[in-house]
């Protein structure tokens, strides 16, 4: 599996920890990624998962007016968000933790 | 890969598993690499693939939880090109055709006289339908310029077709004693052409070249074609306008092809789900509802008017009671 398809699995998650730390732009939220050394991720799939978290409640959209351009469209965690996000980091952890076991058991 | 493949006491399993799994958006090469595992498994085991693998039906709905693609769902359903639109043409053709002969052979028996201005109506209707059809697939596909020019264009003719009726009057026949027989071959005939066309017609692959300003259309044309509300569909726009204006080198290179995106938007957004669930669930009970009205009050059918409005009326009910088990307020995402 390459770091992009685990990137794609945790994408949800991955967004979720963007916004934990400061509402964002979809474009800020791909930027974050990289800037954490992740590759950068294809609008392609950046959207469709902001849309779903946003249908599911996680997360929040407003437009923002700017000072130097157009409107930008800006996402932030809400408190149902907080709560799915410690569910997927706690799921993650677990994952991680039972993996690394099977890697040393070998 | 051919079904013989497989040892022949799992031949049938297979064809179960294949029979549940068609038409669920799953690609062919996905499925082929999927049943190649399984032939390898069963195989390795030396058991018989429902023993190793349970029922294939419930094998086939997790296969397609994970395997099948939007992209996938774009390309083979409405909308997604020449093939499904002219499978939809034959299909509406055939239907036709067959409740035409069917209703010659109660009304008129082996031989029938073909009067012109009934005649004229008919092929009115059948442009309409087939019009409607063509219309429906350029409006999923994000055209919805092009649909209103198609629905323009079946309208005039239409019309042409009853005004022409009209100005012949009622008792001009154009042919008499006609045996029905072959006049049901040669109305069923386009139908069937176009249907086996359709088989033949290669799989459709996902158009990769777009300008951005046609790319930009397409979505927007795709999220309303999904019953997106105008204003979020102007948002999702909007934002993606935004995303390109950061640096992205095309549209089509950063977000993939328009109506794939569309779709997923689409799917995300609950008062498009619950608009495609209301338009879906009218149209599948209203139609046959609104058939059996008119077959009841013409006695078209004559001794078959009360067993086919009955059909139709059972059609609706079983219509109304799978969309309510579907209705998207009462499920989770």
């Amino acid at each position: 599996m390459s770091v992009a398809a685990w990137q794609r699995a945790s994408l949800p998650m991955l967004v979720l920890d963007v916004l934990a730390v400061a509402p964002c732009h979809g474009y800020g939220i791909s930027q974050a990624l990289v800037t954490a050394g992740l590759q950068p991720i294809k609008g392609a799939q950046l959207y469709p998962a902001l849309a779903r978290l946003e249908d599911e409640g996680a997360i929040l959209a407003q437009w923002e007016q700017s000072e130097s351009g157009p409107a930008r469209k800006v996402y932030e965690l809400t408190a149902a968000g907080r709560a799915q996000r410690g569910e997927l980091r706690a799921e993650w952890d677990a994952f991680i933790t039972a993996a690394q076991a099977v890697g040393r058991a070998n | 890969m051919d079904v013989q493949t497989w040892p022949t006491g799992d031949q049938k399993w297979v064809a179960r598993y294949r029979t549940s799994i068609a038409g669920k958006h799953v690609p062919a090469a996905a499925l082929e690499a999927r049943e190649r595992e399984l032939l390898d498994a069963v195989r390795e085991a030396g058991l018989p693939a429902a023993e190793l693998f349970g029922d294939a039906a419930v094998l086939a709905t997790e296969d397609v939880a994970e395997l099948s693609t939007v992209d996938e769902a774009v390309r083979t359903s409405e909308g997604g090109g020449l093939r499904s639109a002219l499978r939809e043409v034959g299909g509406t053709l055939v239907s036709f055709a067959c409740v035409a002969v069917l209703l010659m052979l109660i009304r008129s028996g082996w031989s029938v006289d073909v009067d012109v201005a009934p005649a004229l109506v008919a092929a009115g209707v059948v442009v309409v339908a087939v019009g409607w059809v063509v219309g429906r697939a350029l409006f999923s596909a994000g055209n919805p310029v092009a649909m209103v020019r198609v629905l323009v264009a079946v309208g005039a003719i239409a019309a042409g077709a009853i005004a022409s009726a009209a100005t012949v009057g009622p008792d001009q026949v154009a042919a008499s004693d006609v045996p029905v027989p072959p006049l049901g071959i040669g109305l069923i005939a386009p139908g069937v052409l176009a249907l086996v066309a359709a088989s033949r017609m290669p799989q459709q692959t996902l158009r990769e070249d777009w300008d951005d300003a046609e790319w930009l259309r397409r979505f927007r044309g795709g999220l309303r074609a999904r019953l997106v509300p105008a204003a979020t569909a102007r948002g999702h726009v909007a934002e993606i306008e935004q995303a390109m204006g950061s640096g992205a080198p095309s549209a089509f290179a950063e977000f993939g092809h328009p109506l794939v995106l569309a779709r997923e938007l689409a799917e995300a957004d609950r008062t498009a789900r619950a608009r495609r669930w209301w338009v879906a669930t009218v149209a599948g009970m209203g139609t046959p509802l609104l058939i059996a009205a008119v077959i009841l009050g013409l006695g078209s059918w004559e001794a078959l008017t009360i067993p086919v409005a009955a059909l139709l009326l059972l059609s609706a009910v079983i219509t109304l009671v799978v969309g309510w088990g579907e209705r998207p307020w009462a499920k989770g995402r």
